[in-house]
């Protein structure tokens, strides 16, 4: 699956951490604004992108990323450079 | 990748007790210093509000599951002299050797003609326990006392935020006897590729326990000595997040079942937040997937039967239930079985002061 449907990986994003969609928008910094974030919820993250985009993202990437299109972004960069490869 | 789902006929579970430390520990106090303010977001997603640890340094897995098994015995009033053979399922075994269930059989007074034997595996275990305890009661044709208990926290560093406030301790028995109309239906899975991801590395024979084994080290949040417990959360997490739903749903399709036909998943509770997820993966509510993970803590393999007692008693104790439970972790392993669970045995929990 294609990382370019923003609104399903929104969706993907808000069930994996547990809220509502409505409550999320592609610039909310996840880190700050998710209530009661914590590490396990970045496991949760990783292993949904890992089943649903066929990407492994490393925990670089992922710490890299501020926002949740930080996060899509960078999971496209990783889709598009493995079919590259 | 083949899966196999083989059916076990000749035994059911007759009956099931569990026995906690009666000291509870309060992570919201016993966090403080390891977590500062991140404390109460990390005890939200875990779901571990309280754990039961053992008070004393020398109170082993063995002194709580030989509680439960007199709680049961007595509760179901099993005839010790028929026992034929005793499982104990545990990584904290009383001593390197003779094994645990060979001193339990002295313990409970059973015959000289019982088989016993220890299994190792840690949250995998008690399905694991259940198979080979079913096969001797069939084969033997009287009851097998089945223990599966560990003192978890002897191996967790407090030092370590990956670990510290996850595990708690538990014994627990459960009685194997020969029934004619039972019929399991069981499925395992094993990755030892993964086996460093969740470990003990030291006080084994590969590395023997050395005074530097005892010591801490490590940076801060990641201190812990070499018999304590490491664990690769991440590596853990996706393991059992992506393959514990398609090995469940194998098993089910294999007995031709829908997951709406189940009564109760009985999964293990590593913690609250993964005990969702797999739920969801699976595609089984959260009203049917019973959990005491927010009281006890992670019990290792002794969470399945824990949790029949503390959270199903009342039913098991009734009636029939279709009921699928399902261990997952250290080895990396799977494993899991398909029954009608009930009407049991299922004295209330026990407590054990030390």
């Amino acid at each position: 699956m294609d990382a370019s449907d923003v609104q399903k990986f929104v969706e993907r994003f808000a069930e994996v951490v547990e809220v509502s969609p409505g409550s999320l928008s592609v610039n909310t910094r996840f880190r700050e604004e998710v209530p009661y974030w914590s590490s396990l919820l970045g496991f949760g993250l990783l292993t949904m992108i890992q089943m649903e985009y066929g990407v492994r993202l490393s925990l670089d990437e992922f710490m890299k990323a501020e926002t949740v299109d930080d996060l899509r972004q960078a999971v496209l960069h990783c889709q598009q450079s493995s079919a590259q490869s | 990748m083949v899966q196999r789902f083989p059916v076990l006929t000749g035994a059911a579970i007759s009956g099931v007790a569990a026995c906690l430390p009666l000291n509870e520990v309060d992570n919201h106090i016993a966090g403080r210093q390891l977590f500062g303010d991140n404390l109460e977001g990390v005890l939200h997603v875990t779901g571990i509000n309280t754990r039961r640890v053992c008070r004393l340094p020398t109170t082993t897995a063995l002194d709580l599951a030989v509680n439960a098994a007199r709680r049961l015995i007595e509760a179901g009033r099993f005839d010790p002299q028929d026992c034929s053979g005793v499982v104990f399922v545990t990584y904290t075994p009383d001593t390197w050797m003779p094994n645990n269930a060979s001193l339990v059989q002295k313990v409970l007074g059973f015959p000289d003609s019982t088989a016993a034997l220890d299994i190792s595996h840690a949250c995998a275990g008690y399905p694991y326990g259940l198979w080979v305890a079913a096969s001797i009661a069939a084969a033997m044709q009287s009851w097998v006392l089945l223990l599966d208990a560990d003192t978890n926290n002897r191996h967790i560093s407090p030092y370590d935020m990956s670990t510290a406030l996850l595990m708690g301790d538990a014994g627990t028995a459960t009685i194997v006897t020969p029934d004619a109309r039972a019929r399991w239906r069981f499925s395992f899975q094993t990755d030892g590729q993964g086996r460093e991801s969740l470990i003990i590395p030291a006080g084994g024979a590969r590395c023997p326990s050395t005074t530097t084994e005892l010591e801490y080290t490590g940076e801060p949040g990641n201190r812990r000595r070499g018999i304590d417990t490491t664990m690769d959360g991440m590596a853990v997490f996706s393991y059992v997040t992506l393959k514990v739903p398609g090995h469940v749903q194998g098993l089910l399709a294999a007995d031709d079942i829908e997951v709406a036909e189940l009564d109760y998943a009985v999964l293990h509770q590593p913690n609250a937040y993964m005990l969702r997820t797999v739920a969801r993966g699976i595609g089984i509510g959260p009203d049917k997937v019973p959990t005491n993970v927010a009281r006890f803590g992670n019990l290792s393999s002794a969470s399945i039967p824990t949790t029949i007692v503390s959270e199903l008693g009342k039913d098991v104790r009734q009636r029939s239930t279709k009921c699928l439970m399902s261990g997952f972790g250290g080895g990396l392993s799977i494993a899991s079985v398909l029954m009608n669970l009930g009407p049991i045995v299922v004295p209330e929990l026990v407590e054990y002061d030390g």
